[in-house]
């Protein structure tokens, strides 16, 4: 029979459920083709830059190697002990240093995509904190309270199984079927285009919830919530004067935002924003707990196998202070840049 | 139109936008009715849940508190020396104090742990023969001090900025009337220090507790501990949030205690009172 021929329209609740949920799903089908279309422009875009850098990467790793080769055969003359533990974080057979290679980059990747999404989630919380409306106060209040309140791995942990046990949860008490059931949506989805949809909503009985995911969403409410006190500092710090002056000359509320505004929160923002990057680089690492195979627990798996926890756990912090110290460096660059304009006194 | 009709199929009609009719209240009140249902079920369930459990997750925050209570103790006494080194005049102590500071603020308190307690095992005969591997094999031991080691590096960094907000002239004045550099340190630099620092210091106890939950991941039951345990006999994910609950009360407490105790500290910002 055809689905949509049965369709049955009466308007009752269940219906108006029904056309909602559709919605919504419509709405996470037109959020991730959006997301993957930017992804393959800015693949496309870089793709040259990429090249050239991998070509460069590549000469690089080849001279590097051959220096380290050298560096490892006077090693092996002068302390033939020390080669035992280059050899444990080489890249080649029986070291981890391709393993750890690995975690680390999945680490950065965990960090920069929760910067991105978390540095959006700062700017609405800080536009709602700082609206005349009652409402959005709260939102952004409440927002803020809870998760600066809640330690890193107890919002992770929320995040997680509340996604996961929650979903499944729903999948075993029979509710989604029920709901789909008694909204009809099968017909709904059907009827918008997006059929394929029923059976893996309505009729799945198992979901997955990867650490990435988990993760990418617990780093980036935490850091959402922190900025957004930043954001708000900033934006209170610009002198009213300013505000008014570019009122008074007649510039429009967007314009104002635009030209005098922005410019300045960035620069007053972004020692704060630093601090929290470095701080969210140092939590990537909880996301381990949840058994996501970035840089700390790659390093966990290495001492599991090696039985040398002090060298691993060792140069798994050298490699977290190189990427705070970097880190660090570059945001000193990066506030110069942004106040070149400014009398220092 | 009737609204039960069929459809062409190749197409949405405009009246396939629902209308409200009588059928939209009696499915409202269904819907209501079940999850009034549930709620009191939900209920029961939570009752039995924490009679059951709710004493591990005090005796949790007891260890919390605790834990985090001594580690704030060393590493605030800690924290003064570090703070001192970080100011000296000398090289090779400036470079000392620096790099234990970078190294505990650079690194994830988790691989701090992790090499305090695993780590530590890889060198067991020498800890052995020390006589302390009594205290490095306890994984209670070894966390407090990666704690007290973290925060002393923190609060060295507030006390030192504390300490060089300190008004030049308060210690020009301290050396003119003939105080020893002991006597100034504890009369004139630390008590402005603590005063100027104590707004930072408040967020950095804070910190610490919110820290103190990795504290879970080498077996010590904690709050968090407790709450994973609890969680892995009853598989009620609603412990999490009665745990988040808690976490929140503390340093909602600590906040406004935190406040009191700067208003107390700070008599100079009080308003005028009324002859």
């Amino acid at each position: 029979m055809d689905p949509v021929a049965a369709a049955p329209l009466s308007a009752g609740f269940g219906d108006i459920v029904g056309w909602l949920l559709a919605a919504v799903i419509a709405l996470v089908h037109g959020i991730v083709l959006l997301a993957g279309a930017l992804w393959w422009l800015l693949g496309l875009l870089f793709w040259p830059v990429g090249q050239v850098l991998g070509f460069a990467v590549d000469i690089l790793g080849a001279v590097f190697g051959w220096i380290g080769t050298v560096i490892y055969d006077v090693i092996a003359d002068v302390a033939p002990g020390a080669t035992f533990y280059i050899d444990l974080i080489s890249f080649g057979k029986g070291g981890w240093g391709d393993d750890l290679w690995v975690g680390l980059q999945l680490t950065l990747k965990l960090a920069v995509v929760s910067l991105s999404i978390g540095l959006s989630i700062g700017l609405l919380g800080a536009g709602a904190k700082l609206a005349p409306s009652r409402a959005l106060n709260f939102i952004g209040n409440a927002y803020t309270t809870l998760i600066r309140g809640l330690p890193e791995l107890l919002t992770l942990m929320l995040i997680y199984y509340g996604l996961l046990f929650g979903l499944q949860g729903l999948l075993s008490t029979g509710f989604l079927p029920m709901v789909c059931d008694g909204a009809g949506l099968a017909d709904k989805l059907a009827l918008i285009g997006l059929g394929e949809d029923t059976a893996r909503i309505c009729v799945s009985t198992t979901v997955e919830i990867d650490g990435f995911t988990a993760g990418v969403v617990a780093l980036s409410l935490v850091f959402g919530a922190f900025s957004t006190e930043v954001l708000r500092g900033a934006i209170l710090a610009v002198p009213k004067g300013q505000l008014e002056a570019a009122r008074a000359i007649g510039m429009s509320r967007r314009l104002t935002i635009r030209r005098i505004l922005l410019p300045q929160v960035w620069r007053y923002a972004l020692p704060g924003l630093g601090n929290l990057w470095l701080i969210m680089i140092k939590d990537t690492s909880l996301v381990s707990v949840i058994a996501l195979d970035e840089l700390m627990r790659k390093t966990s798996i290495a001492v599991g196998v090696t039985k040398q926890p002090f060298f691993f756990y060792g140069m798994a912090c050298l490699v977290y202070l190189a990427i705070t110290g970097v880190s660090m460096i570059a945001t000193t660059r990066i506030e110069r840049w942004a106040s070149r304009g400014v009398r220092r006194i | 139109m009737d609204p039960t009709n069929t459809l062409p199929p190749d197409s949405v009609p405009l009246d396939a936008v629902p209308v409200a009719d009588p059928s939209f209240f009696d499915g409202l009140v269904l819907f209501l009715q079940s999850v009034a249902g549930w709620i009191a079920t939900a209920f029961d369930g939570q009752v039995e849940l924490l009679g059951k459990y709710g004493w591990r997750l005090l005796a949790g925050l007891g260890t919390t508190l605790e834990m985090v209570g001594i580690s704030l103790a060393i590493g605030g006494l800690l924290a003064i020396p570090v703070a001192l080194a970080r100011l000296s005049r000398i090289g090779p102590i400036r470079a000392l104090a620096v790099s234990y500071i970078f190294f505990f603020r650079g690194t994830p308190l988790l691989a701090q742990i992790f090499l305090i307690y695993y780590g530590s095992g890889q060198f067991r005969p020498f800890f052995e023969s020390a006589g302390l591997w009594p205290i490095f094999r306890e994984a209670y031991w070894c966390t407090l001090i990666a704690f007290s080691l973290n925060t002393a590096a923190y609060t060295g960094e507030i006390l030192r900025g504390g300490i060089e907000a300190i008004p030049p002239g308060e210690i020009e004045a301290a050396r003119a009337l003939g105080m020893s550099r002991w006597l100034m340190l504890r009369r004139v630099i630390l008590p402005g220090a603590y005063r100027i620092a104590l707004p930072a210091y408040g967020n950095e106890i804070i910190l610490m507790i919110k820290g103190s939950a990795i504290a879970m991941v080498v077996t010590i039951l904690d709050l968090m501990g407790q709450t994973k345990l609890i969680y892995a006999r009853s598989f009620s994910f609603e412990i999490y949030l009665y745990a988040a609950a808690i976490y929140l009360m503390v340093t909602f407490i600590l906040t406004r205690a935190w406040a009191r105790l700067e208003a107390w500290m700070n008599p100079q910002r009080r308003p005028p009172r009324a002859a």
